[in-house]
């Protein structure tokens, strides 16, 4: 598996907001790459839910991009949801890192978009 | 009958010493002195009477005495002193105490030995009572004399043949086989010296040397020291003819042997007996025995002198297996750590400790530290049985250095390393050079603390009993009935058994319609039903009922009270909760079964005929159901002494499997549970030199203690041939040969096959055992029945030709099961049928934690009672990996790590700690390469034992030393979180990190 498809993203605009769908794997090799990705597709919205679901594998790489992202967007006035289902992979390493009590999370898409449009 | 009235006194006694209600149920005549003195004499005790005074002078004694002690009336009444010469030297002091415990207490049991007039000893087990006037003053003694010579015998000799196998299995030289073996027969045989003399064919003429002597005065070793090999001695003559010889008597000796008595002044004894040692159908020397006194040899005896015989040949020929290799010491050392008793080994001079094994610390609790001197016996705390701490220079292991003493079967109160207490047997042995100097000294000692506890429970509950029984016949006049029960009981193994001869006998001596008996369920909550005279439907309301039930058997059982009831319709209308029960019409007796003070359970008699009980029926039926809760308490210890010769045989098995890496190795031993016998299965693990693992299962045919001591002789030859033997089909035809000497060792089945945990080979062969089976990952079955022979000595050597031997690539992930029969047979089951449900049940039991237990428990619910050894192999070679520095390898590693972390079963939160803890170490790695120049990353997994998992990372650069702030900092603190332990090694090369993390339980 080459460093490019390691991880997809995947990127929705609903309403103000904009939803980003991460799967695969993130580390070392393909965090910089994910944080383009997702930054680039803001487009200018401060309202972002990402999707961990679908990923199998978050090293402390990708930790490190979600708390640049949520850093930037509260610089911004914006803010950032995690959706986080309880069996998702990647919840243990969230919750050990601690992020999971630092920015807010959800289970569900839904949820979180409900959230960010009550603002 | 000569020297008393008999009929007076026997009437006179009727007053009851022991102080129960004078019995005699309404409409019997009370006063037949005639008839009572006929019981007694038809009866297995004898009664007595003496004085109650100094020197107890016996002044009545029944007929009965000559037919069951073999003394005349004359010679116990004219003795000068309470039996004369007759009573055993080593028991006077017992007697004596005896006396002044009687008079103070008024009612004291005691056991002694009698010598018989004809010759021989019997053992006598006397009751007695204090008769005392108005005032208080004792008058005479009252008491029963039982010969309890044969049950006595019987204990002792399983007793001896525990002790011996025990000690056998830790001998390693021809000395400790002696040493071992010599004491408990010493002390069996009541002889005057025990040898075992070994035949030497080194010289130009054969001869006999004594190995190892127990009890022999000095001269008569001296002059025994070495043996021409001819017919002339008992031993030269069993050694040549190969069979025992038993000499009764000098004249029979003068006749056999005139030889013997050339040097006349050397024969202080007067009996003799030589049993032949045979190993492999050669005869290696005998056993000697030599009596003070002219003697029978009974059969019971010769067959143990002949257990005892052939257990110390095999010992001597598995110590020869050894052969001289067992000096080196890492050949010793392997040896030494599959034994089931401490082993430690001391230097002579010096009195360093040079060796010693596992077992040392796991009896001692605290670490064995080898190299210190002599002081180092103060470090270990021991009692003497009185109490008073063992000094420096009394330990075992020191006399043996200093002075050369042979200790053997010493007890030691001994303080283990956690401050505890327990009790061990302490043997140990000088070991001389060829000049004679002692060079060395080997001390074994096994931890005997639970049984020395469970024997003495048993014995309090034997006491308990007696004095039950001592108060039952006091309490009635149907003696002859209750002795009936009494000797029914005696032979109740069970707690079911008890209560059905107590129902059996509540019938016959109460004359009642119908009996129940039940006690309290592991609830403590509900009277389950034990034994009952009519049928009992199971769930029905006679089989249960709860304590809170208003019935007069709960009440009983709560209150400890009886109840007497006069006719059924009184019992309806007291107790609601009796109308579904069916009951005869009349009178209800319902007694508690009270045992240490607590009630618990109850008995019940229901009466044809109403009535009330007057106070000698209350107290018949009380003292039936105090015989019934003793003899249940009795039973219960019995069924938990039956765990104590499964501990025994526990302790043949290994006590701790071998720490291979690469393997992940479990055993289970599940016993046989309905029959009170322990079955011959067994299994061994022997770590090899090379890294490579022998494994071993095999059953025993037969079972008890004999079945248990072939088992501990064929796993220790096992072994021993496993060090030396290159392939399984030779270390299988060794065993055979080995087996061949032993009765008990024919037909026996093992699987034996060496694993090389390198290469993931299993080279196997299978001597009547059922075949191994591999369990794939992901749910594959593969029965290995390739190297099959049939079982041990089932045919004459070579018949069959070479032993096939067949052999197995495991696959990482492979589990592979060795087992026992009892794990797959079924009655009016065909083997192949067995051998499906097991690979369908182990299939569906899956690979979670416990499955193993679980394995066990599928396969034996339901089926017969048999043991079940199984002995499991989880192959999980070591996963290594070596990778360059960069970021985008970290995925594939990540892949390659899922692979090897499901095929050793880790369940999915680990898999993503794992994968977390070794992508963050390798990412710091990654992160702080040269660019240009990544280096290279190695990263190795490997799971030891008790499914503890280490996981290294290493790289060729250097970490930064302080973490760097924001990103990177997150990396080690995760690796704490998700492992037990992680350690940061900074060095020169690279830097190393160590984590570990255990796994859930196979």
């Amino acid at each position: 598996m080459s460093e490019k498809d390691l991880a997809r993203v995947a990127l929705e605009r609903h309403g103000d907001a904009v939803l980003a769908r991460l799967s695969g794997e993130i580390d070392l090799s393909n965090a910089g790459a994910v944080e383009d990705q997702v930054t680039a597709g803001l487009a200018g919205s401060t309202a972002v839910a990402v999707d961990l679901s679908g990923l199998s594998y978050l090293d402390s790489a990708g930790l490190a991009l979600l708390s640049r992202l949520a850093g930037r967007l509260s610089a911004l006035s914006g803010s950032l949801r995690l959706v986080v289902p309880p069996d998702a992979f990647v919840g243990r390493t969230l919750s050990i890192s601690g992020l999971a009590s630092a920015i807010p999370v959800d289970e569900t898409v839904e949820a979180a978009l409900a959230a960010l449009a009550r603002g | 009958m000569t020297t008393a009235d008999p009929g007076s006194r026997a009437g006179a006694r009727t007053g009851s010493p022991a102080g129960k209600p004078a019995a005699g149920l309404a409409g019997d005549p009370v006063d037949e002195p005639v008839r009572l003195q006929r019981l007694v004499e038809a009866g297995p005790a004898v009664a007595y009477a003496r004085a109650a005074h100094p020197p107890h002078r016996v002044t009545f004694v029944s007929g009965n005495v000559e037919r069951i002690i073999g003394l005349t009336v004359e010679q116990l009444t004219t003795a000068s002193t309470p039996f004369g010469g007759l009573l055993h030297p080593d028991d006077q002091r017992t007697v004596a105490d005896h006396w002044d415990r009687l008079l103070r207490e008024g009612a004291a049991v005691s056991e002694y030995r009698l010598r018989r007039p004809g010759g021989g000893l019997c053992w006598i087990r006397d009751e007695q009572s204090v008769v005392r006037d108005g005032d208080g003053r004792a008058i005479e003694i009252v008491g029963s004399l039982l010969d309890v010579t044969e049950q006595k015998r019987t204990e002792e000799r399983a007793e001896r043949l525990q002790e011996l196998t025990a000690g056998l299995a830790a001998a390693l030289t021809p000395e400790q086989v002696a040493a071992s073996a010599l004491l408990p027969a010493l002390a069996m045989l009541e002889a005057e010296g025990v040898a075992l003399i070994l035949r030497e064919d080194d010289g130009d003429t054969p001869t006999m040397t004594v190995r190892g002597a127990a009890g022999h005065q000095s001269q008569v070793v001296q002059r025994w020291r070495r043996l021409p090999l001819d017919a002339s001695t008992p031993a030269g003559y069993a050694v040549l003819s190969g069979t025992p010889v038993y000499v009764g008597s000098t004249a029979e000796a003068k006749q056999r042997f005139p030889a013997m008595f050339r040097v006349p002044s050397t024969l202080i004894q007067h009996a003799w007996a030589a049993v032949p040692l045979r190993a492999g159908g050669v005869i290696i020397g005998a056993l000697g025995v030599g009596f003070l006194e002219a003697r029978d040899f009974p059969a019971a005896e010769r067959r143990f002198l002949e257990t005892v015989a052939d257990q110390c040949a095999l010992a001597v020929e598995r110590t020869r297996l050894y052969g001289s290799a067992a000096t080196e010491r890492e050949r010793l050392a392997a040896v030494l750590s599959r034994l089931p008793a401490g082993v430690i080994i001391g230097e002579a001079p010096s009195g360093r400790l040079v060796l010693g094994n596992a077992e040392v610390e796991r009896i001692w609790r605290q670490p064995f530290e080898p190299s210190v001197g002599f002081n180092q016996y103060g470090t270990y705390r021991g009692y003497h049985p009185d109490g008073r701490p063992y000094r420096a220079e009394e330990w075992p292991l020191d006399r043996s250095l200093t002075r050369g003493e042979v200790v053997t079967g010493e007890e030691v109160v001994f303080e283990r390393g956690d401050g505890t207490r327990g009790t061990m047997v302490v043997n140990s042995a000088p070991i001389h050079d060829a000049d004679g100097t002692i060079t060395a000294a080997v001390c074994t000692f096994v931890d005997i603390t639970d049984r020395a506890d469970a024997r003495r429970r048993l014995d309090a509950a034997y006491a308990a009993e007696r004095q039950a029984r001592a108060a039952a016949e006091a309490a009635s006049e149907r003696l002859g009935r209750l002795q009936q029960i009494t000797a029914g009981l005696a032979e109740a193994l069970t707690v079911e058994q008890v209560a059905a001869v107590m129902v059996r006998g509540g019938l016959s001596v109460a004359g009642c319609r119908s009996a129940w008996i039940g006690v309290l369920d592991e609830t403590g909550e509900a009277l389950g039903v034990l034994a009952a005279s009519f049928p009992v439907e199971p769930g029905g309301p006679a089989a249960r009922i709860p304590l809170s039930a208003a019935s007069p058997r709960a009440e009983v059982t709560r209150t400890g009270q009886p109840v007497w009831l006069s006719s059924a319709a009184d019992a309806l209308a007291r107790y609601s909760g009796l109308k579904a029960i069916g009951i005869a019409d009349g009178a209800l007796g319902v007694v508690p079964l009270v045992s240490h003070g607590q009630p618990i359970g109850a008995m019940m008699l229901s009466f044809a005929d109403e009535g009330t009980f007057d106070a000698a029926e209350q107290a018949l039926i009380t003292t039936l159901a105090e015989q019934c809760a003793q003899a249940l308490e009795r039973a219960r210890l019995q069924e938990r002494s039956h765990d104590v010769a499964l501990a025994l045989q526990q302790s043949m098995l290994p006590s701790a499997l071998p720490e291979v890496d690469g393997l992940d190795l479990t055993a289970r031993y599940h016993p046989a549970v309905e029959s009170l016998e322990v079955g011959g299965d067994w299994y061994d693990v022997v770590a090899l030199p090379d890294g490579r693992v022998a494994l071993a299962v095999g059953d025993v045919v037969g079972r008890g203690l004999r079945a248990a001591t072939t088992m501990g002789q064929l796993r220790s030859a096992l072994a021993a041939l496993a060090l030396s033997a290159e392939s399984p089909a030779l270390v299988l035809d060794g065993l055979e040969r080995f087996a061949g000497q032993v009765e008990g060792a024919r037909l026996a089945t093992v699987v034996y096959g060496v694993l090389d945990p390198a290469a993931g080979t299993f080279r196997y062969a299978c001597a009547g055992h059922p075949p191994p089976l591999v369990l794939r990952p992901g749910g594959g079955t593969r029965l290995l029945e390739e190297g099959r022979s049939p079982l041990l000595c089932a045919l004459p050597a070579g018949a069959t030709g070479p032993r096939p031997e067949g052999t197995y690539l495991l696959e990482p992930g492979d589990r592979l099961l060795l087992y026992s029969d009892g794990l797959v047979e079924r009655r009016r089951e065909s083997l192949t049928v067995g051998l499906r449900r097991l690979a369908e049940a182990a299939v569906a039991v899956g690979e979670g934690p416990g499955w193993s237990d679980e394995l066990v428990r599928r396969m034996t619910a339901g089926a017969g009672d048999d043991d079940v050894a199984l002995l499991v192999v989880a192959f999980a070679p070591a996963f290594t990996m070596t990778l360059p520095a960069s970021p985008e390898k970290l995925s594939g590693l990540r892949r390659e790590l899922r692979g090897w972390l499901a095929a050793v079963g880790s369940d999915d939160d680990t898999t993503s700690d794992v994968l977390l803890a070794c992508g963050e170490a390798a990412a710091n790695a990654v992160e702080h390469a040269f660019p240009g120049d990544p280096g290279e990353l190695t990263v190795e997994l490997r799971l030891s034992a008790h499914r503890g998992l280490t996981l290294r990372v290493a790289d060729t650069g250097r970490w930064r030393r302080v973490p760097a702030p924001g990103d990177r900092g997150r990396g080690l603190p995760l690796m704490h979180a998700v492992m037990d332990s992680v350690l940061v090694e900074p060095g020169e090369g690279g830097t190393v990190v160590t984590m570990r993390r255990r796994l859930a339980p196979a």
